[in-house]
């Protein structure tokens, strides 16, 4: 019952603000300016049954996410080196701060030189994902109760045990909340660098051309492809990586 | 069992145990009573192997186990899982877990998380899981602070029960809870712990 009368919340929601852009679209009158929502809906479903459509979606989807499971993966193994070395910890934590300060646009030309066109999007979504991804885990290791630890070593935990038992439940609230502002800031960083370096095959490209030739239409329905992509995703992962979580419900 | 030899602690400047010395032989029990701040958790713990002695040596010929003031229980596991934690912490063990939970009048709580049971019964469970683990050597720093007195008669015994053949070390303000355990008194004055 609670389930359903927060879906309806939602719902209203939604359709109050879909009203609202409707309203604005009839005022202004001008498609080219300001499509209504039916018509972006309907360009979608036009889009959506051709093949191209769903093989740009997949690569610019697999791009994205394959800068992020690198950005998981280098970023949780610097954090663990990090939180055991304070050498390294001081070699990285400046540079991960440059990273960090460093516009996404910056990156976007330099590396273009460097990694081409097709793989820079991926890497860009290291770059902009992986000092969230570093941080947060190193606060979570950071935050591991020293009394647990004590506790562990008192009962001769082994390396694993205390791995299972005690280092990757305290950390998974933090890195899932990483991973949670991850998932948009991938989105976006990505598009834009797709964008900006036009792949063969890119929902960047199609926003590129949508510009290009003033196909408004286009760059709605695009726009929400991002938005459902990135929803669809966030919700995936976050069931899928949800037991990782209860550690963080029973403190 | 357990030989201190020569050991002393300071908190800053200050020198709080000022070579300190101590042999136990197995099954021997004693109490270290003292005021707040007089080195004696800090003595257990250096017992215990969780810190270095700043000075003089610590050996140990047995292994360890200990009820610390607090439960210090794994927030994110049920009770029995704490228990088993332990043991094998697979599923070959937990019924073992179950029983010690048993054991310490906590036979109904065992799927319970530790934010589910009050200071006293998680307390409990921390002494479970100390008689589950053995060792030969078990040391107590003030187990029964969060007990009412009823709970605090029944695990005293059971702990006793179970520590019959062990050298066993109490830290208490409480001296029937001392008396209770321990054979024999160390009080602590000018630096040291000396037999009353």
């Amino acid at each position: 019952m609670k389930k359903f009368s927060k879906l309806l919340k939602n719902l209203i929601v939604a359709l109050f603000w879909l009203g609202v852009w409707y309203g604005i679209a009839l005022w202004l009158n001008k498609p080219l300016l300001l499509p209504t929502p039916t018509a972006v809906i309907l360009r979608l479903t036009e889009l959506i049954i051709s093949l191209s459509f769903w093989k740009i979606t997949l690569l610019s989807l697999g791009r994205i996410l394959l800068g992020l499971v690198c950005a998981i993966i280098i970023g949780v193994i610097l954090a663990v080196l990090t939180s055991l070395s304070p050498l390294l910890k001081s070699l990285f934590t400046p540079l991960i701060s440059v990273i960090k300060s460093t516009p996404v646009a910056s990156f976007i030309i330099l590396l273009i030189l460097w990694v081409g066109r097709d793989w820079l999007p991926c890497v860009i979504v290291v770059l902009m994902a992986l000092p969230v991804i570093w941080s947060n885990v190193s606060a979570g290791i950071a935050g591991v109760d020293a009394q647990l630890l004590e506790m562990a070593q008192l009962f001769r935990f082994s390396h694993w045990r205390r791995l299972r038992r005690i280092y990757i439940p305290s950390v998974a609230p933090h890195f899932l909340s990483a991973l949670r502002s991850c998932l948009g800031l991938s989105w976006k960083a990505g598009v834009a660098a797709e964008v900006l370096t036009v792949p063969a095959v890119s929902i960047g490209r199609m926003l590129y051309e949508s510009k290009l030739y003033w196909e408004t239409l286009d760059l709605f329905a695009w726009t929400l492809v991002i938005i459902i992509c990135s929803i669809i995703i966030e919700k995936v992962l976050m069931s899928a990586l949800g037991s990782l979580g209860k550690g963080a419900q029973a403190k | 069992m357990i030989n201190i030899k020569d050991f002393s602690l300071s908190f800053g400047q200050e020198k709080i145990i000022d070579s300190f010395s101590l042999h136990l032989d197995k099954g021997e029990k004693i109490a270290l009573m003292g005021p707040s701040g007089c080195g004696k958790t800090s003595l257990l713990r250096a017992i215990a192997g969780l810190i270095k002695p700043q000075e003089g040596s610590i050996s140990l010929g047995g292994t360890v186990s200990c009820i610390f003031q607090e439960p210090r229980l794994l927030p994110w596991l049920s009770a029995a899982e704490n228990v088993n934690a332990v043991l094998s912490d697979s599923i070959a063990t937990m019924a073992e877990a179950q029983k010690w939970l048993e054991a310490v009048g906590l036979g109904d709580s065992g799927d319970k998380l530790p934010s589910q049971l009050s200071g006293g019964m998680q307390q409990r469970v921390s002494i479970a899981r100390a008689l589950a683990y053995g060792g030969d050597i078990l040391l107590l720093d003030e187990p029964m602070k969060a007990m009412d007195a009823d709970t605090a008669d029944a695990v005293a015994k059971l702990i006793m029960e179970h520590a019959k053949d062990k050298t066993l070390i109490i830290v208490t303000h409480d001296e029937a809870e001392a008396k209770a355990f321990a054979d024999k008194i160390y009080l602590y004055g000018n630096k040291s712990f000396h037999p009353l």
